[in-house]
Formats: C-alpha cells, structure tokens, sequence
C-alpha cells in the first residue's frame, strides 16, 4: 500500500510539471435532445489533460487558447473545438448512426462491428461484470450470455465453475471454452489430487483473473467464429480483453465488498428416530452406522456418565426420571462465511499512452469452518503510440492464491459422509459451543476419534474440518506483449507474444486416526505449468472503388506447453499432528513431465459490398506434436484443415429507413473446426508403476521389498489418432426495432462432431482396460434468442430487460464400434448411444410390456410386495436442461439502480446418490414413514392385476432388499433439478451527485445479493453442483455433495 | 523510415526461418515417465502381488461369504450376505486377472522366449495357469485363445471351460520343461513367491495340476488317479507352500487387512463359529477376530486390523500343503484307498494346519476327539468339513463345497448360495460374446 501511494505522488507530480500557464475552461453537454450528458470523456488533443463530464454534462479542465478540446462519448460523433477566448465551451453531440453499431473483438484480437459479422458474438461489458459481483470471470459470465452455461460446482471457498457453450463437442477431451487474455490463451485447468468424486473442491484456473481488471468479455460461440483457433477452437472462446487505462485525468478506483454467505439448501433428513437397529437403540460404541432405532417420541436421557454424549444414554420412558431426548441438528456444522473483497487501480494516460495498475485482494471464508480462499492480484497493463505507425501493449498479471479445503464427496473422511449419516442423537459437537475449534469435540483425550460408530465410520465432521485439511497455493504470472506496425492500411504487422507460468503447491494431510488414512497420510503434490503462446499476423484493408472492400489477414500461430507434476505420498505418520513430508515413515513419489506443441498457419479474407453484404474467408493448417508423426510441415502430410465461411446480409438496407425495423441483418455461417488434440503421448503404450486394486481398499503400490514393479499400461496406444471434426452450420438474425430500443437476436445451429478421441473402455480380455480410438459422433442441435429491450427510458426512470434464452442438446450418434456406454464420472453419468449426452444410466424398477411396474407377488420371497429391479441397467434419466431463459432487469430511478436477473432452468435431472444412501442409514427423509404401510403403486407380477399388497417401506425395504439404499436400483433417486433463482440482485445507490465533492468523481454504495431465492423441487442441497468438478464431463450426480451458497453484502466503488 | 522497414523485414525472415525449422516439433511426444522397455523382473512381481491380492482379497471375500466362513453386514456386503450381486460387484477382479496378470505373464513370456531365459518363462506360464485354472473354476467359459491380442480382436470369444483345463495342464508342462534348463543368463529376481527357486516351483506346477484334475473329477473319475500322482510329486511340508508374502505398511498390506481397515463391512460368520466350538477348535480365538482374551465373543462384530489370520504382513496362501493332503485323502476315498493311509493324510491336513498358525501343540488333543479322528474310517464328510475348517478364507473352499456339498449350509434368506462368479459389466459392455448367466448356474466340472 505503501509503494502504491509513493507512485501516486510521482505521477501527480509529474502532471503538475505539464499544467502550467493555463485557463479555466467550462461547460456543459448535452445529447441530440438537449438532454445533459454524462460521462462524456473530453480531452485537450495532445496532451494528458481530460475529464469528464459530470450528472449535469458539466465540466471543467484547465487549458491553453488554441488547444483543441475534443469530446467523445459512445454512440455519438467525436467533436472537437479549438478554444477561443471564451472560457466556455458549450457542446450539443449527434447521435452517430454507424457507432450504434456495437464493436467486438473477434478472433486474433481483431475488432470488427457486429454489423459485418456472419457470425454470433456477444459482448459483456465491465458494467455487467462488476454488477454481478462474481469473484472471477466465469461465473461472472452466468446468465448473461445466451448459450453459455456456468456450473459453480460447489458452494465450497475456492471451488471452482464450468463454462461449456453451446453443449458439448467432445466425449473425452475438455468440453470447457478456450480462453483468450488480451491476444493470448490462458490455462484453465483444474488438476485434481484425488479422484474426482472425491477429495476437495478444487479451483480452476480461470479464477486468477479478477475480474475488475476486465474491459470487456467477448463470447465467439461457434465454429465459424473461432476457426481462426483451428484445433483449439470447437468449443467457442471467451476473449477478454483486460483495461489499460484511460486518457485524461489520473484516476483512482477503491472498490471494497463485504458478503455474507451462508448454506441455501440441505437435504432433507428424517427428525424422528435415533440410532439403532430394529426399532432398538444401539449407541455409538456398538458402531451401528443406522438411524434405524426407536421413534424419539418416548424417549429420555438417563444421565449416566456416557463419553458419547454429556446427557447420558438413551432410554425408553421417563419413569427413573430422566431427561425428555431432544435431536441434535447435523447441520450446526456449517456456519456463516464472511468475504471481503477490496480492489483499487490507477490509471493515467496521455493522449499516446494509457496504464493502468490494479491490487485486489480477495477473501473468502467459507460456509463449513476453516475452508478459506484468499486471491491477491496485482495487474499492470499499458499501450503506448510511439508514432503513427507503432504501437506496443502490454499486461501483466501476478496472482497469488492460497486456500484451505475441506475433504468431500464419496470418501469416508468427506464433511457430508459422515455429518448427513450421523444420528439425530449423536452430537458431532459434543455440546461445545466452539466445536470446531475444540478438539473434545471429535477426539477423546487418547488422540482417537470421537464419531457416531465408536471411532470406526466415517470422520466426525470437525475432525475433517481439524485434521484432515487441504491447503494449495496458486503463485501464478500471466503476460501478454503486443506490438503493432503499420505500414500501411493494406499493410499492417502485429505480434502478440503470451506467457503463462505457475506453481500450484498443494498438501493434503490425514492425521493419524483418520477414517481413509488410519495410520496417517501426507500427500504433496506440485504441478508446475508454463506455456509460451505467440501470434504473428500481416493484415490490411482495400478498397476497390465506391462499392467493393476487402480486408486480409494472414498469421501464424506457434504454442507450446509444459507442465510436470511433482507427487510425493507420505503414509505411516509417526507424531499425531505433524504435518510434514519427514513425519512419514512410507514415502512414494511421482514426477511427470507433459509437453505439448503446435503450430498453426492461418489466412482470413474479409469482402464487404456496400454497407449490406459482408464475407468472410478463414482457414487453419495445424501441426500437433501430439500426433504419431507431426513433424514434417508438408501440406501432404496429417493434414488439420480448418476452413470457414460467414455471410452477414444487412437486408434493412435494402428498404427504405424506417422508424419500425430499423436494422436487420442475417447471418449464415459453415465452419470446421478441431475439437480437442490427442492426449500426450496416447500413441504409445508404455510400462507403468504398478498399482493394484480391487475396488475395496487403497491397494497395493509399488516399489515394494526392493522390488520396482511394473506393469504394462493398462490404456493401449493408438498410432492413428488424429483429433476430431467438427462441422458447424448455422444461421442468425439480427433484429433492431424503433431506433434500437428493441432488439432481437435469434441463432439455430447444428453441429457434427465426427471421428471423437475416445479413451474407450475396451473388453478386459483384449489384456488391456481402454484405449484411445478416433470414433464416435457427436451431433448439437441449438437455439438462442436475445432480447434487449428499453422498456421505459424516461430521464428519471428507466426500465431495460434483457432476455437470454438457450436451448440445446447433442445427441450421442454413436461410440466406439462395440461400445454401448461410456461412463463420464460421478457414478451413474454415461454416454448412451442415441441419447443425450451425459445420461444418468443405472438400475431401474422391473416393469410390464406397458411401462408399469411389477410388483413381486410371490409370499416366498422376502422382496414380497416391493419392486423388482430389472436385471439390466437403463436411461433412467437425463441431467441435460430443456431449456434455459435468463431474465436481466434493470430499473433505474434518478441515481438508484436495481439490476436483477431471474434465471430459469426447466428440465434436467440430477442422480441424489445422497439420498441413495441416506435412505440405507434410516437418515433420509424418505425413512421418516418408515412404520406406515403402504401398497407400492404397480401391477402383480404373476398376473398384472393391481398390486394391493400392503407393505412397511422399513429397515428391510431400505437396507436389504436392493430397492433402496445402496441397491442396485437407482431409479427412485433420480430427481429433476428444474429451477428458478435469483441469482443475482443488485443496488446500486450513485451518491456522486448528492456528495457534490470535488474530490471524488464518483461514489456509489451497494447491495448485493446472490441466489437470495431458490424454487426447486430437487431434494437435496441446491441442485447446481458437480460432484465431479470444473473439469469433468459427468455432470448430474450428487453425492454427499457440499450445500450451495447464497449470500448477500455490501459495497461501495469510489473513483477520484 | 527507411531502416524500420528493414528492421521489420528482419524480424519477419528470423520468424520465417524459425517456422521452417522442421524440428520444432520432433520429440515433443516422446514420453519421458514411463519407461517403453523393463526387465522380466520388475513386471514378475507385480504379477504374483496382484494373484496375492486377488486370491487372498476379493475371491476370498465373496467365496467366504458363501461358504460361510464369514458375514457381509454393512452396505453392498449386507447385499451380498443375500446373494445381491450386481456384474458390476465383479469387474475389478475380472480386470486383476486379464489386465494386471495374464497381460504381463504374456509379456514376460516373450521376453523370456526371445532371450531364452527359461526360468522366467517357467514362473510365468505356472503363473499363468494358476491363473486360468482359477478364472475358469469362478466364471466357467473365459476368453482365452483369440484374446489378449490389444487393438486387433477388440472382443474376443469365450472357449469352453474344458479347453482352459487342456491349457492349464499343457502350461504346467511346458513350464515343467523350461524350468529345467539353464536360466538363459538370467537368473529369476523379484519372485516373491520362491525366490527363484526352480525346484519349488516345479513342485507348485504338480500342485496347480493335482489342483485342477481334482476338480473335474466330478466329469471323470480317473482324475483322482492322476490327482494322486501329481501329489506325489509336489509339496512335502507346509515349508513348500505357495504364497505371496505382504508388507508391512499402508499401501504394501496385504488384501484382507486392508479390506478390514478401508472398510470394515464383514464380520466373521456363525455357521463357522458353531461349528468351531462345537469341535473345540482352537483356531477360532485366531479366526474370529475378537482375540483370546474374549474367545467366545460376539462373532458378528467387523472383523479389524487386529485379526490375527488377516495381518498386515500376511503370507497370503495360493495353494498349500494342507490342502494337498485334504485332497490326498479324498482321492484315495474316491478310488477306495487303504483307510489308514486315508487317514494319515486326513490327519496330516489338520497337523498341517495347526503347525501353520503356529499351534503345533494343540494338535494332539484336537485330534484326540472322536470328531475328529473317529474310531470308524474316516469319511468324506470328515476330510471335507476339516479341510472347510483348515483352510479358512481360501477360495477353494467354494469350489470344495461346490463338488462335495460338504459342509451342508442353509442359505441365507431362502436363495440359493450361488455357484459361480457372474461375467463383469464391463466385459457385456464391450464384448457381444459374454454368455448371458446367472449366479446360481454351475460352472462345467459341476455336475452335482
């Protein structure tokens, strides 16, 4: 803070030298309308001096007569007027007819007006970003861009999100968009430690960026607009373009938050029986793991001296006079995280040079105790016109991030394993007011572990919290260096150089006594990661007489990547409590060296005709080394062509102007584009460090006994992998209604994605688990719509609704030859041929030629009267929404603004493997009936007569008869996960004017809400989550998933 | 002006020169983690660790949950106490076996036949047999003769069970001549089974063969006959048997321990219990899981990390001489042997026993018991529920029970105690020539 200040007194200073000997000059602007202005940016040309105009259009700078003052403001023409005598300047700007149209940055930085484009891009601005008041750029992406979908994957500080447009190209590879930082890719991954059903909820690494450095998010959904990316292109890019200051004035921006997070749904449990088994009380040291006791409703503490609870134990009746049992709530665990984020920047600039310098330092605390993430940014970036013809950018970001995890998901040590199966008559916290800070509450004096099972189970919810932590730190530099020449107009040289490197240092430690790791554990794990990215293009522009224009480009792309992973397994801890590496008295390591590289050629030709017709050419030559035999740079050879061509027709110029359709345009597209390279070294089939398990326990790892050990690899190499195609079609139209004030975007698009690189599961006679193969199709069927509309826009009130809806699905054409399911993650998530992607695929009720359910009828059976599972596993649901509709509000009164937007989800379905299994252990909800008969809806088995066989839906139904709970039906937990939230509300309350402050230029208070409002019939925690994480393509399980947020907070932006 | 554009043309020739640097690409992909050639000794190991792990883990589990040796009680393992078994529940050890064995016995074997070292050709193709001999007793017809070839048969077809048995007999032969050679210059290492030892292991290829051809006696009876000869040829004292031996730390454990450490969801079973105490077995305070100081404790609880058969370090047995002598015994009963002879090898399987865990000098007043070694001859109900005693948790338990019905058990939850393994969700998956079975059917040898 210290050095930031210093530099501020430098640079003032130095703006002071230049001031000298000049005038006070004044005035006020106003619109087409005579309406004021503000914002209006006015400069004194060829100097550093500028402002801007105030809530009135009023401004005052001081300059020379003679200088030129010029005034620009978005959607009007520039003026410029030479100051006189006269220390007032009075100005009335036009509406500029050609700036209405909206520019943005296409493919290789270019920028180019949406009109010429025959493509979908749609553009998020900074406003709409800080809005959102999204920690990073992706979800600050969420529902405002229609096509775009973002899973927060957890609730979880630090966890990451998912972006996917437009559905999914591949069936193996990463489904996730590129992302472009100011000319250059960055990486955004998430590399996981552990399975990823389970472990922690990791970040990805687009959470590096903070988001208040960004200008502006540009979203090139299709092929046609990303084939300039060639094989790195086929699923969409998210070009950010990051600030770079400002001419004018020096400015300050202070943004500081606070938000208050806190659990927006648990699953719902049973409240009514306690611990035990057939209707009997068993306690903690009997290690019973079942809520399957005795109904709460007649019984007492006795008092009696119980490590297990302070009460004493459970008995039935009163009469020795003890106290009526009252149910602990699991829930206690979670708690209220706090999160502040404070931001400021610097930016300056001449008329030639602009800089900008952020700090952000965010802190977030989590909704389960001690899960923290703390993100320290420190930007700078700068473009500087040396001359007329040279110009130089720069940025740099450095990301710091540390964080402190809490173990999840499927894994005996994971938080929701064993808080949602503890008993409502287990206390977690052991009646301690600071549980989680207090080790009485999950250790007994002796060191082991206080659970509900006598020690044995699953970890007490605060042990985990306290003695299995996971803590990483992210330190992560990201640049990008541009220069542009020109030569000419039909001339122009650019290169644009990239460099992203990090080190990400994790430790994941299980103390002595935890349930996964018994004897201990310590895993640390490294991944260094650099890539270099550069681009090197020629562009320019003709003009062949009145009608006839063309623009060019051609380029040459060259990337390569390199990242290890550095892992060491510490086991057999020998001091309780001692998290180091030396403590470990077993240790094996790991190091992997991954590199990749790849060089594209590629060309573009932009032909305009008039101002209504408008084609674009491109095409990409890829080289990979991931191929069998890249290196020869001969056309011949493996050839990656990738060709597109866009035609944009603006057909309202063909009518006459008028006031009704005053833009349209429509837009067809055809592109082919590369979807995912083959994995590293997936050509080869190598020998391996052996490692052997069979499905129950940690398994066996080797060295062993001074024995190495190896085995073949159990993925076969495929010599002939190329990466897939993807052949997108699609069609859009532009629409703008009364000068604008109404706007329609609509695009359908279809998209083949052929010869997929899928790691398939091969038959285990073949000697080997899977192998690489290129088959398998994949085939994207979509609709968007845009709708921006300026309901109200009065000089007090305005009302704007923007709508974003987006329906898409990709149907599974085919898997590899002999392949009938591919199973993505999460448990129960597979491709199925001729469905949609990610099917939630498991056992399923038995059922009549007429889809209804059989019910066993034979009395000898103990399933009597129950269902009966059908012996092979079915489509028993699908995760994929049937559409989604965004609704963005924004109403403003004078300087209060209230932004919200409303999301709507329907259709989709989630497996609730947590209510699977919570209905085994007599916790779910479900259990609650458990003494009421019932007569299960369905026909007779024998005879398909009406089932009237009465039934208890007990202990036996749920634990053994293989309907229920860890049986191997799974249809009754498939849940649909349609909703409508409010996922964000924002107001924002401008006090600039009341202040009246010559000090500030701005100041703004505001409250913001996230997810404040849930209506779901999903019955489990809030049903956007991901058991598996960013980075997986099995989505729709949950399985003792962390709850979701919502929160709520406040903040206030001031610049000066 | 005019040196800038030279300078930019500079800059433009040094890129183009870089892009036609043809090498730029070359060797990115060549893999620098794993290693592309290893010697036969680092994959031996990992091969008679996985046998370990299978036979001592997961058979033994599911065959000692139907032989009642012991009780699945929680989770999946309450499901399995009732016969619940999904294909899925048997994809890891159908995987263990092609993927993690036979895959690298193959390979193993071509090293040893491209460089002529015998011995290790030896121990993997009795490696392998033992292999095929258990898959084929479990799951009846296996993929074998156009299998395990990679990308070229992606599924490969089922042979029949009596195939396997011919190859399983032709493997121990062949293994037999190679073992007898010269090592080629390379002696076996990493073999933690007999330490290289050849003469061991020509011993264990008699075994494995008394082994197979007891089992499909049941088709023919000759087969005891040559159950006996092959006897005669193998173990001499429990000194021979064959196992593999675990370490002591987390992740070198050996299959049961860390079953009952990871997840604790099997106790030991009343069946065995009763009948133990109805014999006076001392075995039982070793057996269930409770220690000595409770010996008659409550058998239904997990059984842990401080069992005392289901050590960290075990020495996981894969064929002993115990059993050996059991079979001895039925196969002289079977061909009308001379009844002391019978009972000597009767008798030496329980003495065996006793010697292996280590209680030697309870022996003789076990046997003291007319229950035990009764005045009458011994019958096959005695050699059968001795050995089902003697040879807790192994998987040839099952396949005794399958050909003898001996000891006679009541199903839990009035199914039938299954009879087979069923094939692996991911074999139907992927292979159209996956017989469609089910648990109750009987493999071929089991015509009972």
């Amino acid at each position: 803070m210290k050095n930031y200040w210093m530099a501020f007194v430098l640079f003032v200073s130095v703006f002071s030298v230049t001031m000298a000997q000049e005038k006070q000059v004044s005035g006020n602007v106003t619109d087409q309308n005579g309406l004021p202005l503000p914002g209006v940016s006015v400069v004194v040309v060829g100097t550093t001096t500028g402002t801007q105009t105030d809530f009135d259009g009023n401004y005052f700078l001081s300059a020379s007569i003679g200088q030129v003052l010029r005034f620009s403001y978005l959607g009007q023409k520039t003026v410029e007027r030479t100051i006189g005598n006269s220390t007032i300047v009075n100005i009335q700007m036009e509406e500029d007819a050609e700036a209405l149209e909206e520019v943005v940055v296409t493919a290789q930085g270019i920028r180019r007006e949406t009109r010429a484009l025959g493509y979908a891009v749609q553009k998020v601005s900074s406003e709409t970003i800080q809005r959102s008041n999204a920690q990073d750029p992706i979800t600050a992406l969420t529902g405002q861009a229609a096509g775009v979908q973002i899973t927060n994957t957890s609730g979880s500080a630090g966890a990451g999100s998912r972006i996917v447009i437009r559905g999914q190209t591949t069936l193996d590879g990463d489904n996730q968009a590129l992302i472009i930082v100011d000319g250059v890719r960055i990486n955004n991954s998430q590399f996981n430690t552990e399975p990823r059903t389970a472990g922690v909820a990791g970040s990805n690494r687009g959470m590096d960026i903070n988001p208040n450095d960004i200008e502006s998010i540009n979203v090139l959904k299709g092929a046609g607009a990303a084939a300039l990316y060639g094989v790195e292109g086929g699923n969409g890019v998210i070009i950010i373009t990051t600030k770079k200051g400002t001419s004018g004035k020096p400015k300050i921006n202070v943004r500081s938050n606070v938000m208050f997070t806190s659990a927006n749904k648990f699953a719902p449990l049973q409240n009514t029986f306690v611990q035990g088994s057939e209707g009997v009380w068993l306690g903690p040291e009997t290690g019973e793991s079942g809520s399957w006791g005795p109904s709460k409703e007649n019984l007492f503490w006795d008092g009696s001296n119980y490590e297990y609870d302070r009460n004493g134990r459970i008995i039935e009746g009163g009469e020795n006079g003890g106290v009526p049992f009252q149910p602990y709530d699991v829930y206690d665990v979670f708690t209220t995280g706090i999160t502040t984020e404070n931001s400021v920047s610097f930016s300056a600039g001449s008329e030639k040079t602009t800089f900008r310098f952020s700090y952000g330092d965010l802190n977030e605390g989590g909704i389960v105790p001690k899960n923290t993430f703390r993100r320290k940014t420190m930007n700078f970036a700068g473009s500087a016109k040396m001359n007329e013809k040279l110009n130089l950018r720069f940025t740099a970001t450095y990301t710091q991030s540390n964080a402190r995890r809490i173990q999840q998901g499927s894994n005996i040590s994971g938080l929701m394993l064993g808080l949602l199966r503890t008993p409502i008559s287990f206390d977690n916290s052991n009646g301690l007011d600071n549980p989680a800070d207090n080790s009485a509450a999950y250790e007994f004096e002796d060191g082991t572990q206080r659970n509900y099972r006598g020690g044995g189970g699953y970890d007490n919810p605060y042990w985990t919290i306290n003695n299995a932590p996971y803590t990483d730190e992210v330190n992560r530099l990201i640049t990008s260096m541009g220069i542009d020449y020109s030569f000419a107009d039909w001339l122009k040289f650019s290169a644009t150089i990239g460099v992203d490197t990090y080190a990400d240092t994790r430790v994941q430690f299980f103390d002595i006594g935890s349930r996964t790791n018994s004897a201990g554990a310590i895993f640390l794990d490294d991944y260094n990661y650099r890539h270099l990215d550069s681009y090197y293009n020629l562009n320019g522009d003709f003009d062949f007489g009145e009608d006839f224009s063309l623009g060019y480009l051609v380029g040459v792309n060259i990337y390569s990547e390199e990242r290890t992973r550095n892992f060491t397994q510490g086991n057999d801890l020998g001091v309780k409590g001692f998290n180091n590496i030396t403590n470990a008295s077993a240790v094996i390591a790991d190091y992997d060296l991954f590199r990749e590289k790849n060089v594209g050629f590629y060309g573009q030709l932009n032909l305009a005709y008039k101002n209504w017709a408008y084609l674009t050419l491109t095409g990409r030559q890829d080289y990979l080394s991931t191929l069998e035999n890249p290196q020869n740079f001969s056309l011949s050879d493996i050839a990656l062509f990738y060709p597109s061509a866009n035609l944009g027709i603006v057909f309202s110029e063909v009518f006459e102007q008028n006031d009704f359709l005053s833009f349209g345009k429509l837009r067809l597209s055809w592109a082919q584009v590369g979807a995912g390279a083959p994995d590293t070294y997936a050509t080869t089939t190598a020998f391996e460090v052996a490692d052997i398990t069979d499905g129950w326990a940690e398994g066996f790892t080797f060295p062993f006994d001074g024995n190495a050990g190896f085995q073949i690899n159990d993925d076969l190499g495929n010599t002939n992998l190329v990466p897939s195609t993807v052949t997108t079609q699609e069609i859009g139209l532009d629409l703008r209604f009364f000068k604008g004030r109404f706007s329609l975007d609509l695009a359908h698009y279809q998209r083949l994605a052929e010869d997929q690189i899928l790691a398939v599961t091969i038959a285990n006679s073949t000697g080997f688990n899977s192998s690489f193969l290129n088959s398998g199709e994949l085939e994207t069927t979509g609709y968007e719509a845009v709708l921006n509309a300026k309901i109200f826009n009065g000089t007090d009130f305005k009302w704007g609704l923007g709508i974003n809806f987006d329906k898409s699905e990709t149907i599974v054409n085919s898997l590899a030859e002999g392949v009938e399911e591919q199973l993505l993650g999460g448990f129960v998530i597979y491709n199925i041929p001729g469905f949609r992607y990610g099917q939630i695929y498991g056992g399923a009720f038995l059922r009549d030629d007429q889809g209804r359910i059989l019910i066993e009828d034979d009395i000898e059976s103990p399933n009597y009267g129950y269902q009966i599972a059908d012996p092979e596993l079915k489509v028993i649901g699908d995760p994929t929404p049937d559409f989604t509709i965004g609704f963005n509000n924004t109403f403003s009164w004078k300087d209060l603004t209230l932004n919200f937007l409303l999301e709507w989800k329907e259709g989709g379905e989630m497996w609730n493997g947590t209510d699977w299994a919570l209905s085994f252990f007599g916790r779910s909800k479900l259990t609650e009936d458990r003494n009421e008969t019932v007569v299960i809806e369905g026909v007779k088995r024998s005879n398909g007569a009406t089932n009237d066989i009465p039934v208890q839906l007990g202990q036996f139904y749920h634990q053994s008869s293989g309907l229920s709970g860890f049986g191997s039906v799974d249809e009754a937990f498939v849940q649909s996960t349609s909703w409508l939230r409010l996922r964000t509300l924002n107001l924002n309350y401008d006090i600039t004017r009341i202040l009246k402050s010559d000090f500030f230029d701005s100041v703004s208070l505001s409250f913001t809400g996230n997810n404040l409002w849930l209506q779901t019939d999903y019955n489990g925690v809030d049903p956007e989550t991901s058991l598996t994480g960013a980075g997986s393509n099995g989505q729709g399980s949950d399985y003792f998933n962390n709850p979701g947020t919502k929160s709520y907070g406040f903040g206030i932006n001031l610049t000066f | 002006m005019k040196t800038k554009y030279n300078k930019a043309l500079l800059v433009l020739l040094t890129l183009c020169a870089l892009f036609s640097c043809e090498g730029f690409l070359e060797g990115t992909n060549e893999n620098p983690n794993d290693p592309t050639n290893v010697a036969p000794s680092a994959l031996l190991t990992p091969v008679e660790i996985t046998l370990g792990f299978q036979y001592g883990g997961n058979f033994s589990r599911y065959s000692g949950v139907f032989v009642q040796h012991v009780k699945g009680l929680e989770r999946q393992w309450a499901a399995f106490d009732n016969y619940v078994f999904t294909a899925e529940d048997f994809d890891d050890d159908w995987s263990l076996a092609y993927v993690d064995i036979l895959s690298n016995t193959n390979i193993i074997i071509d090293i040893a036949t491209t460089n002529g070292y015998n011995h290790y050709n030896g121990v993997a193709k009795a490696l392998k047999a033992y292999t095929l001999l258990l898959m084929t007793d479990f799951w009846n017809d296996i993929p074998y003769s156009n299998g395990l070839v990679g990308i070229e048969v992606l599924q490969p077809e089922f042979d029949e069970q009596a195939a396997i048995y011919n190859e399983v007999h032709s493997l121990l032969e062949q293994a037999r001549q190679d073992l007898v050679l010269n090592d080629g210059g390379l002696p076996v290492t990493g073999d933690i089974i007999f330490g290289g030892n050849t003469a061991s292991w020509i011993k264990a290829t008699h075994a494995i063969d008394a082994r197979a051809y007891l089992h499909q006696a049941l088709l023919n009876d000759e087969q005891y006959t040559s159950a006996l000869v092959s006897i005669s040829e193998a173990f001499t004292s429990i000194e021979d048997n064959m196992g593999v031996q675990f370490g002591g730390t987390a992740t070198t454990a050996a299959p049961w321990f860390q079953f009952n450490r990871d997840r604790g969801d099997v106790g030991f079973n009343t069946t065995m219990n009763d009948l133990m105490i109805s014999l006076s077995d001392p075995r039982l305070d070793l057996y269930d899981g409770d220690g000595l100081e409770d010996g008659d404790g409550n058998p239904l609880t997990f059984l842990d990390v401080d069992h005392e058969v289901f050590k960290i370090d075990r020495n996981v047995p894969l064929l002993t001489y115990t059993e050996l002598m059991f079979a001895k015994a039925e196969c002289l009963l079977q061909t009308g042997g001379n009844p002391e002879e019978i009972r000597e090898a009767y008798l030496e399987g329980i003495r065996s026993s006793f010697d292996y865990y280590g209680l030697g000098n309870l022996y003789t007043d076990f046997a003291a018991q007319n229950e035990v070694n009764p005045l009458e001859d011994v019958t096959l109900e005695h050699v059968m529920t001795q050995k089902y005693l003697a040879l807790f948790s192994d998987p040839e338990v099952f396949t005794d029970w399958r050909r003898t019905n001996i000891p006679a058990l009541v199903p839990n939850n009035s199914n039938a105690i299954p009879t087979r393994w069923l094939y692996p969700q991911t074999e139907i998956n992927t292979n159209p020539n996956v017989p469609s079975v089910s648990i109750i059917d009987k493999v071929d040898w089991d015509i009972n």
